[in-house]
């Protein structure tokens, strides 16, 4: 029985993670490198991850580009709006850590999305290429797989990933 | 060279407002006091060795003492360019706007009285522009203070850099 | 009906940025609509002024990030002139393909944006697909695909590497017959022009006062391009043409100039002509230095200056103060989107729910450019 129900919960993180519908937030320069991520050449759809245009119907929040205090409220509203199990993506330098537009040099820039929101998967560069956006994308489908792995045995949410 | 034949002009027209004209690296600047302004306007627009139809830019910069404004006009049918400049007193900067004459300043002058505190008489917007509402204080003076957050967020991530 | 409130953003949606448009509707007329930007608001411009003149050529790529060499190159032409440097003929010549570059893979994005929002996927992947491969060329030259920070104060950050000359001509003999599948999907569609045509007209003396340029004031039928009136670089020597707005005498049943489908023929008639552009000047280009050296950290005289150069959107300028020091005094940004929030509320106001994405889309509106 409990081999039955292991395989089911295999099943069921295979799927979770292979159909990831992600929330683009293209606010900036990175916005542009997801584009062709999402284009012909770079095709982030075959590992199941499909763009959406509402936070009600995301499981990822993919946020590119950088943020500054007055999209802050935004940005919490729209993580709040996605339904649990979630997870959030920063691509690029600014969403990092604030880039070149971090602390002293910018007035109106947050430092990193991780001052807002809590973060999954950090994507380094400026812009980051789409080969690394896949790797962060495959880096977190791998941590779901392990979360859900370590946390099967409680039913609590599956986020925050143990990378 | 009709664009300084223009200043020229202007300065004849009227001796007590054109304080300065300069042409330096090809480019023709005059100054005028602002109290002046309207009537500035006006005659570049319509003046038929001006004819200014093209706002292309207004700017703002502190030089210290006061805030300069910077108007540059361009003209699509004599294809002329002139730059015109104004100081402002920097305790209250204010100015009659240029909206009533080129459509184009009105989101330059949105801008420049976010940034930097001038108010532009008879100019009817209310949006808040580039800045969240509850912003304190004119960034793009020079004598501005950094913040040291935004609504619970702290600014910076804590690293020392060097100072300017 | 009630009138009701609708917001569009500032999640983006018909734009790659934040925008934030709260239109009143009534039934599917809008009938009031405001605009509220300042949600990528960076402060470049205060940036400017913390950085020294070298420090701050990659800021200037972030801006317009879309065709990132304009503002580099409308930045290095200003700070040239005030120092009085004279850059070497070659270096001219790399950065005219560049920039022309730069603009064919500016304007394929802008179709893709529009055909995104009239909802015609196919352009969409084509037009990214054809974008990859200017991306490929500007890696092989710079080793960036984005955001380039290659045209330098004194010229080029290095010469043409190897294969560049070649790939480039094979990409322009690649792309201008491909320009047929575009007409094919977009401009020769019967349901595209439906569209667009005759939605969000703007007259030629409305674009003018707005302050309107580029592509958007030559749909209107206003013959004015920087590369042909103002004199920077080598384009005086270039034979090109600059296509206006077509009427509906030319065979787009409905369309009148000024309006969001001629915004886009404009576009794609540009994409031809860079093509022209920048294969006069391979064919010749002057042997030479690529760039002036310059010293480590150094200092511009006392003065005040405005360049202007023509990005993809329209007239991009740089102002610039400076009291002698190693930092500029002012940096001033005119970015060619920023005077289109003047005319977008009037021309959102005689349109409808469907065709405001459309219509954004049409005028190329970039919110980085509009915030900096």
């Amino acid at each position: 029985m409990a081999f039955v129900f292991s395989r089911l919960d295999d099943l069921a993180t295979w799927a979770q993670t292979h159909s990831l519908s992600f929330l683009f937030l293209d606010l900036s320069c990175c916005g542009i490198e997801m584009m062709h991520t999402t284009g012909g050449r770079y095709d982030l759809e075959r590992f199941g991850a499909v763009q959406v245009a509402s936070p009600k119907q995301a499981d990822l929040m993919i946020v590119a580009g950088s943020i500054s205090y007055k999209y802050a409220e935004t940005l919490k509203k729209n993580y709040e709006q996605m339904c649990d199990p979630k997870w959030v993506m920063a691509i690029g330098s600014c969403a990092g850590s604030g880039g070149m537009f971090e602390g002293e040099f910018s007035y109106s820039t947050v430092s990193g999305v991780d001052k807002i929101l809590p973060v999954d998967v950090y994507v380094p560069g400026c812009p980051p290429r789409p080969e690394a956006i896949m790797h962060g994308l495959l880096t977190l489908q791998k941590g779901i797989v392990k979360c859900r792995a370590q946390n099967s045995w409680k039913d609590s949410k599956t986020s925050s990933p143990e990378l | 060279m009709s664009s300084t034949e223009f200043l020229e002009g202007l300065k004849n027209e009227f001796p007590g407002a054109i304080t300065k004209i300069d042409i330096g690296y090809g480019q023709k600047f005059a100054e005028f006091s602002s109290n002046a302004a309207a009537s500035i306007f006006n005659v570049c627009s319509t003046n038929e060795r001006g004819r200014f139809d093209l706002l292309e830019d207004l700017l703002a910069y502190d030089s210290g003492d006061d805030i300069v404004l910077v108007y540059n006009l361009y003209s699509t049918l004599l294809n002329h360019r002139v730059i015109l400049k104004t100081s402002l007193h920097r305790k209250e900067p204010s100015i009659l706007t240029a909206t009533t004459v080129w459509l184009a300043a009105l989101s330059y002058e949105k801008e420049i009285a976010e940034l930097f505190g001038v108010r532009f008489k008879n100019h009817t917007t209310e949006i808040p522009f580039l800045l969240p509402k509850d912003w304190q204080g004119f960034p793009m003076r020079k004598d501005y203070v950094y913040p040291g957050g935004y609504s619970g967020i702290a600014h910076g991530s804590g690293v020392e850099r060097r100072k300017r | 009906m009630e009138s009701f409130e609708i917001n569009v953003g500032p999640t983006p949606a018909t734009t790659s940025g934040p925008l934030h448009l709260r239109v009143q509707t009534d039934g599917h007329r809008v009938v009031q609509a405001k605009i509220e930007a300042g949600y990528l608001h960076r402060g470049m411009e205060k940036v400017a002024e913390r950085m020294t003149w070298l420090s701050c050529q990659p800021y200037m790529g972030r801006i317009d990030y879309v065709s990132a060499i304009h503002c580099e190159h409308a930045y290095a032409l200003a700070v040239e002139k005030l120092c009085g440097f004279e850059i070497p003929e070659r270096s001219k010549a790399i950065r005219v393909v560049v920039s022309e570059l730069s603009r064919i893979a500016s304007h394929l994005l802008s179709i893709a944006w529009l055909a995104r929002t009239t909802n015609a996927s196919t352009a969409v992947m084509f037009a990214l697909r054809d974008r990859e491969k200017i991306c490929d060329l500007f890696e092989i030259l710079c080793g960036a695909r984005l955001t380039y920070n290659y045209v330098r104060i004194g010229g080029v950050s290095n010469d043409f590497t190897e294969g560049f000359v070649d790939k480039t001509i094979e990409f322009i003999d690649y792309i201008v017959p491909k320009l047929q599948e575009y007409h094919q999907l977009l401009t020769n569609n019967v349901f595209f022009i439906g569209r667009l045509a005759g939605v969000g007209v703007v007259s030629a003396s409305q674009a003018i006062a707005a302050g309107l340029s580029g592509p958007n004031l030559r749909a209107s039928g206003v013959k004015l391009d920087k590369r042909k009136q103002e004199d920077y670089e080598i384009y005086r020597k270039i034979d090109f043409s600059t296509p206006l707005g077509a009427t509906s005498a030319d065979s787009f049943r409905g369309a009148v100039q000024g309006d969001a489908f001629n915004r886009y023929f404009v576009r794609i008639q540009e994409i031809e002509q860079s093509a022209v552009i920048i294969r006069q000047v391979l064919a010749n280009v002057p042997e030479g230095k690529y760039a002036l050296t310059l010293p480590r950290v150094f200092k511009v005289p006392a003065g005040e200056i405005y360049v202007s150069v023509e990005s993809p959107r329209g007239t991009q300028g740089i102002f610039i103060r400076s009291t002698g020091e190693k930092y500029p005094d002012r940096l001033r940004l005119r970015t060619p989107s920023f005077p289109v929030l003047n005319i977008l509320p009037a021309v959102l106001e005689s349109s409808t729910l469907e065709d405001m994405g459309p219509l954004v889309a049409s005028f190329d509106y970039l919110p980085s450019e509009v915030d900096r």
